[in-house]
């Protein structure tokens, strides 16, 4: 299997992934990076404190909402922010999308074509 | 998990941002720490491997710290940066003080001097004003300079009152100590208010006793909110106070 995908390689992805993943439903970081890791199936090489410098500039660019979450009494430490995506995230999502395929088709034409 | 504290706070506490943002900062850090250092533990690791495990799948602090501190917005690395520089470990009440008096100078003294050429700009164009530069330099100084120290001094006096008014509470069910103290401070931020507001406008005005007949009625009855104010002050600043604690009283070798 190849090696897993780096921070460095991941620059200007990370932000798309994690609208990508909120697309969903809305999570608190440790379940925004659950689900990054479950999708990539074991692909991504990322310092999880990474996640959340993408969920700040998400929110700030008004990609994401942030709420805190109700009083949970069952586990420790301070109450989670839960994150949603907007209708401005998802319109980003989508050029993401696009931008990402278009990025691949034309990378495929020139690395993938017969030598 | 004060080690999991400790290495959420290397990557905090250096960046240059408001408390408010470096306190979410860390809480959600921290959170997060918690909920890896749980899972660590479930693999079967002892509480100090699984609390290595967890701070190296964090990242290194001061990797993290740069990352964050792109995030902060200007405004925030602005007020950041002023703390900074006033700000000294273990501050008295009057340290505190002073602090926040000069942060408060140090944002509006640019305001002013963005303002002022903006007024006088705008007013020329639209032909509204024969004045020149200078004498609109001059008329802003004769009334921001009093407004300023007016200003500053109300910042510098409040927060000593804040600072009196939270020690009236008995931490943590936050119960006054004493009534007649509370009613006390709170009397007094009356007074304050009431009588540096009068020489303010006396100053502005020329005209004591006209400021007295046109604006006393008024002013009692605002200053008479103040013990609305303080008291709303405190049950605002009790959750802050309490989430800050643990992360301020923490010892870090590496800070910048």
């Amino acid at each position: 299997m190849s090696e897993p995908i780096s921070g460095k390689s991941l620059h200007g992805h990370l932000d798309t992934m994690v609208l990508a993943v909120l697309d969903k439903s809305e999570a608190h970081g440790f379940e925004v990076w659950k689900r990054l890791e479950a999708q990539a199936k074991g692909g991504l090489k990322l310092k999880e404190g990474s996640l959340y410098p993408a969920l700040y500039r998400l929110e700030t660019a008004g990609l994401l909402t942030a709420r805190k979450e109700e009083d949970d009494s069952s586990r420790r430490g301070p109450r989670r922010r839960i994150y949603k995506i907007t209708r401005k995230g998802k319109r980003r999502l989508d050029q993401g999308r696009q931008e990402w395929q278009h990025f691949v088709s034309v990378v495929e034409c020139v690395i993938g074509a017969p030598a | 998990m004060q080690d999991l504290r400790v290495h959420v706070e290397k990557a905090v506490r250096p960046v240059v941002a408001d408390q408010g943002t470096k306190l979410r900062m860390r809480e959600e850090l921290y959170s997060h720490l918690l909920e890896v250092f749980e899972e660590e533990r479930a693999t079967g690791d002892d509480e100090a491997a699984a609390i290595l495990r967890a701070n190296d799948r964090l990242g290194d602090p001061a990797a993290l710290t740069a990352e964050l501190q792109a995030t902060a917005s200007r405004v925030s690395w602005y007020e950041g940066a002023i703390d900074r520089i006033v700000h000294r470990q273990d501050e008295t009440e009057i340290g505190h003080a002073c602090r926040l008096a000069s942060r408060y100078l140090l944002a509006i003294v640019p305001l002013i001097i963005v303002v002022v050429p903006t007024v006088w700009i705008i007013q020329t164009l639209i032909g509204s004003t024969q004045k020149s530069f200078l004498d609109l330099v001059s008329d802003s100084l004769w009334f921001g300079v009093p407004f300023g120290v007016f200003a500053t001094a109300q910042v510098f006096f409040f927060t000593i009152i804040a600072h009196r008014m939270l020690r009236q509470f008995d931490k943590p069910s936050w119960r006054p100590r004493s009534i007649g103290g509370v009613f006390g401070l709170c009397a007094v931020s009356t007074v304050f208010l009431l009588v540096s507001s009068f020489a303010l406008f006396s100053i502005l005005t020329g005209n004591p006793r006209a400021t007295y007949e046109l604006m006393m009625p008024k002013w009692l009855i605002a200053s008479s909110l103040m013990p609305f104010v303080m008291t709303g002050f405190v049950l605002a600043r009790r959750r802050e106070i309490e989430r800050l604690e643990p992360w301020s009283s923490l010892e870090i070798a590496d800070e910048t």
